[in-house]
């Protein structure tokens, strides 16, 4: 399951509504739906801390290594960082298409690239004329 | 695939035009960023991140090792810059042995790392290939690959200098 669906459903379990749980965590209504329709991620790392603490769920229940990078990648550079970062894990998602790697491996794999990529903005940002 | 002379070509360029055939002395030169890290099995990895190359080498090898596979993936960064910028066809390319990029990537590290002088020295001394790699200090798989494209470019080798095809078709 997403992080979407996953969300979706501790909320409806415990009969909560969209506006609702919005407003417990101190966003909009909209950022939920967006959340459960999987068209946005959060934009900050404790809004899924606040999701954990209300449903009892910890927050690698919630999210996976992959959509954690997407969001702190977000939080850090914002929506074109969460851009690159879901692009990168779609990337590194198709690398293992070919199979010779098992679970262990890929997530090992999958964390050097993902501080390649935090890096790689880090490096840049020395050299922009910002 | 590219032949083995185009290849040689290539090797002598490089290491004329930044007088070193010590592979991470190259990735400075060249502007390529060599990181470490536990990446289980795989030995090295080749990407290009936001604008940036790395080179990715296992934690868990040997020095020696690493240096093998710095050149191994620098190869690809010389070979293959491009093509490495499509990430789902790279990874296909990579395990479809028909594309050949990883024996290319090996033949060009091969003639990096030795001189025709020095393996055409030791072989003439009479030295097996796993002697040759243990005082080159390099895989008796390079020295074999070596030997193979010195072969192809007109020397005469005899004997135990048969390559071993799964090393060709696979990563070193």
């Amino acid at each position: 399951m997403s992080f979407g669906e996953k969300l979706k459903e501790l909320r409806t379990k415990a009969n909560m509504s969209q506006e609702q749980l919005a407003k417990e965590l101190g966003i909009t209504r909209r950022s939920i739906v967006y959340y459960e329709t999987a068209r946005r991620y959060p934009k900050k790392r404790e809004i899924l801390t606040g999701i954990s603490k209300i449903f009892g769920v910890a927050i690698d229940y919630l999210v996976s290594d992959r959509e954690d990078f997407i969001v702190a990648a977000g939080e850090r550079y914002g929506a074109s960082g969460a851009k690159d970062a879901s692009q990168l894990v779609a990337e590194i998602g198709g690398l293992f298409a070919g199979g010779s790697l098992n679970d262990e491996d890929k997530d090992k794999v999958f964390k050097a690239i993902t501080d390649l990529y935090f890096e790689s903005k880090e490096i840049n940002k020395k050299y922009s004329n910002k | 695939m590219m032949n083995c002379e185009q290849i040689y070509k290539i090797a002598n360029q490089l290491t004329k035009r930044y007088g070193t055939s010590n592979p991470f002395e190259l990735c400075t030169r060249m502007g390529v960023n060599v990181r470490y890290a536990d990446l289980g099995a795989l030995k090295g990895m080749y990407k290009y991140v936001k604008r940036n190359y790395f080179i990715v080498i296992s934690n868990k090898l040997s020095r020696r090792t690493q240096y093998l596979v710095c050149c191994h993936e620098l190869c690809h960064h010389i070979l293959h810059r491009d093509a490495s910028k499509n990430a789902m066809l790279w990874d296909n390319m990579l395990f479809d042995k028909s594309t050949g990029i990883e024996q290319e990537a090996n033949m060009l590290a091969a003639e990096i790392l030795m001189s025709d002088e020095e393996v055409c020295q030791l072989a003439k001394d009479g030295k097996s290939a796993g002697e040759i790699a243990s005082i080159l200090e390099t895989s008796v798989d390079f020295v074999k690959l070596k030997a193979y494209c010195m072969k192809m470019r007109g020397y005469d080798f005899k004997g135990d200098f048969a390559v071993n095809p799964n090393f060709l078709s696979g990563k070193i």
